[in-house]
């Protein structure tokens, strides 16, 4: 039975037709241009189905990513530097990508609560810091309407991603998450980031354990800039029942991935330099 | 913007058949129509498009006529801002999926750099940030995998943890 329904399955997607059905592979192509040559964005579209994993795995594209993500390591090492059909570009960028990004914790993660309406949690469940097996700061979060705030100081320059690792617990209903990101220079503000995920996505994975939430969007930070990110939790509480309160009984780390040494980083900044190199 | 007084008509037909008259400047938009018209010269005869439906070159026309005196792009690379997308742009691409692929097709046949950058860039506005299973949804895309393929493209892209 089940083979039948898998076959049914995949006779139908075989004669489903949408936008990427037909299109042509250069066009493919300027949309992954488009999208600014992020990795995430072009991993997430090799999953897809087969047709886009096909357009995905463009050996030359890996080669292009290579290039942009480490091209620094590339050009050191000269035998491999060079694009030849014979490598693999999509595995060297995956050994590259493991090797070549660190880790930047939170040290401080400031949580509080933005209405309180009546109930109050009890002390120290709200915000306690504590450090897990896997050494990650984590706080836990037992409010209906909350906020983290988290800032990354003296950070050297680079290419960061904020990424937020948290397991959210019984979710019973659809709730509404916000993650905001601004970098600061000194005391300006230079960039906004705002994210609000569809509410359907978390409650899906509550209670499924620890899951890693992205934001979209790739910072570029320069000297002396400050990053700081916001996770605001929404949920409307009913006061009748307290069995029905919504538990978004989370734990959380925050931490900023980036992308090594300041090096590419300059050469990052310098467009030009880019499209020479993605042009070759 | 090429100031000559008088500005010969270029006509032109869809696979249906329709004609459709623009002005020079206006069809040399396109990069084809513009070698096409540099080779034949002055000519009556209408450039068949076997390759565009009515609708859409009349959406295309649209798009020329907007931007008939637009600097001609230096080259194909640059400086250009690949975040931004004018007002009167992004009301322009606010089309049903079909259409959106068909102009696609259309700029990237005619030649239109611009016309193709912006709607693959509509395309690829529509994928930031998104999951594999939101991608599906937003384009109404088929899982076409077995089990298997599926556990070996998890596999392939581990690097890109959980999202």
């Amino acid at each position: 039975m089940q083979k039948i329904i898998r076959s049914v399955k995949r006779w139908r997607s075989k004669h489903h037709v949408d936008v990427f059905t037909n299109i042509p592979h250069e066009i493919v192509l300027i949309i992954i241009k488009h999208l600014d040559y992020n990795a995430h964005d072009i991993a997430a579209l090799s999953r897809v189905n087969r047709k886009l994993r096909y357009h995905t795995k463009d050996n030359f594209l890996w080669y292009k990513l290579c290039l942009l993500y480490f091209p620094d390591h590339l050009s050191n090492k000269s035998n491999e530097s060079k694009f030849g059909q014979t490598k693999d570009w999509m595995k060297i960028f995956r050994k590259l990508y493991w090797k070549n990004h660190t880790i930047v914790f939170a040290e401080n993660i400031e949580a509080k609560e933005l209405v309180s309406c009546g109930w109050f949690p009890k002390f120290g469940q709200f915000s306690d810091i504590k450090t897990d097996h896997a050494h990650l700061k984590i706080v836990r979060a037992i409010q209906e309407s909350f906020e983290m705030d988290v800032k990354f100081e003296s950070i050297s320059p680079g290419i960061y991603e904020v990424v937020w690792e948290m397991n959210i617990y019984n979710l019973q209903k659809a709730q509404k998450f916000q993650f905001v990101t601004k970098i600061f220079h000194k005391n300006y503000d230079l960039k906004e980031y705002s994210h609000n995920p569809p509410p359907e996505a978390f409650k899906k994975i509550s209670d499924k354990g620890w899951f890693k939430y992205r934001a979209p969007k790739r910072i570029i930070i320069d000297k002396d800039q400050i990053i700081s990110t916001k996770f605001i939790g929404h949920a409307k509480m009913c006061f009748s029942n307290p069995q029905e309160w919504p538990a978004p009984m989370a734990l959380y780390c925050v931490y900023l991935k980036r992308y090594k040494n300041d090096i590419d980083y300059n050469k990052v900044q310098r467009k030009g330099f880019i499209n020479r190199l993605l042009r070759r | 913007m090429t100031g000559a007084p008088e500005q010969r008509n270029v006509k032109l037909t869809s696979s249906e058949g329709t004609e459709f008259k623009v002005e020079r400047d206006v069809a040399e938009k396109s990069v084809l129509l513009k070698n096409m018209l540099e080779d034949v010269g002055e000519s009556d005869m209408a450039i068949p498009l076997p390759n565009v439906t009515g609708p859409i070159l009349q959406k295309v026309i649209e798009y020329c006529i907007h931007h008939r005196d637009d600097p001609v792009p230096a080259h194909d690379d640059d400086t250009k801002k690949t975040d931004d997308i004018d007002d009167w742009d992004a009301e322009f691409c606010k089309v049903d999926q079909g259409t959106l692929y068909e102009l696609i097709l259309a700029s990237n046949y005619l030649d239109i750099k611009p016309l193709l950058d912006l709607t693959c860039k509509t395309v690829a506005n529509m994928i930031k940030g998104k999951s594999p299973e939101e991608i599906r949804k937003t384009f109404n895309i088929a899982n076409d995998f077995t089990p298997e393929e599926e556990e070996q493209v998890r596999r392939e892209n581990e690097w890109c943890e959980g999202r």
